[in-house]
């Protein structure tokens, strides 16, 4: 394959690397056996600063497309869990079983992590547009990156009792958008850069309230909170690191 | 005008607005535990805005990594030393007599280490100093109204809170002084620098208020004023260079 030449098989084929890189994340979770309330709390409280650290490093990318927009995109994003939150939640005066609440929190990370997806496939498919060099420098990082987000889906759904095939699988599929969006972002490089900031902030707005409204209170309520903060400052730390370093 | 003079300078002005929580409060008016909550909410999102805001202006990403990595254990070990403090004011008086003299150190010396990041901005570009100032102060004004609500429980009168509010912070300025002196001389070591500020913001955030918050507003409210108040500091930060 003559990866000079940039073709749209090529662009999906990068994509489509990338997003079966998250599956990867579930790996660690081989080790990982009990599922009590302390366990279920140090896998959010990691998944809580894994993500925390992603928002960081996706305000850092949409700021050299526009910071405001990128702004933008995060208040829109935020208000997109809000109205999800609450869609989801049981009605009033209902008391809500340990079961709606953990189906309530696979069904808003799942949301939240591909629709951080589809930002990242735009952005493979207009470096793409770029240059070959750029497009697989790009996929090569995204690809690494969303090693760590599969490992925190799978924290947050491994201690709900999803079996690991399929949180990896789930991981997965909550990348599939970028190779659907990465081939369209490359036709029409000049109609989908302008939305990259908006993307990109809407992701990293959605992660922050899905972490600050679900994971971490999860975790303080089940854990110590010198444990639950030490292992989300750690985390949020070194995803930042890990991301800006690729 | 003396650089570290202008620091010195603009660190105390922004301590001197943690008495501005005292406006809040005047006349009677009593924060709710929710209200504390929400206040506390604020402070921790725009100390993640601050870390986010350190983190952008940090060259070598691995000495700010180990700079941060040090500030979350100092905070973690700052933290087994005081103990965790709870926003219950009148169940803490009835039973903690050390309790109105742990706030107090508590806030100090977490103000202390919050002059770290204010420092190192101001040693990198001094618009992205002045910005950091400007949001320490914004964040000054919610936890000062979180410790004039405690003193005033406590029936400590409204100056005399605002100035203790105002004491607490002075820390923040005398090592945001020493952090800048330091790092001006030797510039190798700003990444670490900001790191161990955006480490020690980040823990505090984690270990004290959120939990807190969380227990005293619930947590929608208080995920949704963190995370705007975090939105605001980095709308902010766009203007800043």
């Amino acid at each position: 394959m003559n990866f000079s030449q940039v073709t749209p098989f090529l662009v999906f084929l990068q994509a489509l690397i990338t997003a079966l890189a998250t599956g990867l994340g579930a790996l660690p979770f081989v080790l990982v056996k009990g599922r009590s309330a302390r366990t279920i709390a140090w896998s959010h409280a990691l998944a809580a600063g894994l993500m925390l650290g992603a928002c960081f490093g996706l305000l850092f990318s949409g700021r050299e497309y526009g910071e405001r927009a990128t702004l933008i995109g995060a208040v829109l994003g935020i208000l997109f869990i809000l109205a999800t939150e609450k869609i989801l939640h049981s009605a009033p005066g209902e008391v809500e079983s340990l079961q709606q609440a953990g189906g309530r929190r696979k069904a808003l990370i799942m949301l939240s992590m591909t629709v951080h997806s589809v930002a990242e496939g735009i952005a493979v498919g207009a470096a793409f547009g770029g240059d070959a060099t750029l497009g697989i420098m790009i996929t090569v990082a995204i690809a690494i990156h969303n090693i760590p987000e599969g490992l925190a889906i799978t924290a947050v759904l491994r201690p709900q009792g999803v079996s690991l095939p399929k949180c990896a699988a789930l991981a997965i599929f909550s990348s599939l958008p970028q190779p659907l969006f990465a081939v369209p972002a490359y036709l029409f490089v000049d109609f989908f850069t302008p939305t990259l900031p908006y993307g990109l902030g809407f992701a990293a707005g959605a992660m922050t309230l899905m972490v600050l409204i679900e994971l971490l209170p999860e975790a303080y309520e089940e854990a110590p909170r010198t444990g639950v903060s030490l292992l989300t400052s750690l985390s949020l730390v070194a995803m930042l690191i890990f991301q800006r370093l690729m | 005008m003396e650089p570290t003079l202008l620091v010195l300078l603009t660190t105390t002005a922004a301590a001197s607005a943690a008495g501005v929580g005292a406006l809040f409060l005047g006349r009677g008016r009593k924060l709710s535990l929710a209200g504390v909550g929400w206040a506390s909410a604020v402070a921790a999102g725009v100390m993640l805005g601050a870390a986010y805001a350190l983190s952008t202006a940090s060259i070598d990403l691995l000495l700010f990594g180990g700079g941060a990595i040090l500030g979350i254990l100092f905070v973690q070990l700052l933290h087994r030393l005081e103990g965790e403090l709870s926003f219950h004011v009148e169940d803490q008086l009835s039973q903690d007599p050390t309790y109105s003299y742990r706030v107090f150190l508590a806030f100090s010396l977490h103000s202390a280490l919050e002059g770290i990041g204010i420092g190192a901005a101001m040693a990198f570009h001094l618009p992205f100093g002045i910005f950091m100032v400007a949001i320490i102060a914004l964040h000054n004004i919610a936890e000062g109204t979180v410790i004039i609500a405690i003193l005033r429980a406590q029936e400590v009168s409204l100056a005399t809170a605002g100035g203790i509010a105002m004491v607490t912070r002075l820390g923040q300025a005398l090592v945001a002084v020493v952090v800048f002196a330091i790092t001006r001389e030797n510039p190798h070591l700003l990444s670490s620098a900001a790191g161990l500020g955006a480490g020690t913001l980040i823990h505090l955030v984690f270990v004290e208020l959120l939990p807190e918050s969380y227990r005293e507003a619930g947590r929608t409210s208080i995920a949704l004023v963190a995370a705007f108040a975090m939105a605001v500091v980095i709308f902010f930060r766009s203007f800043a260079g």
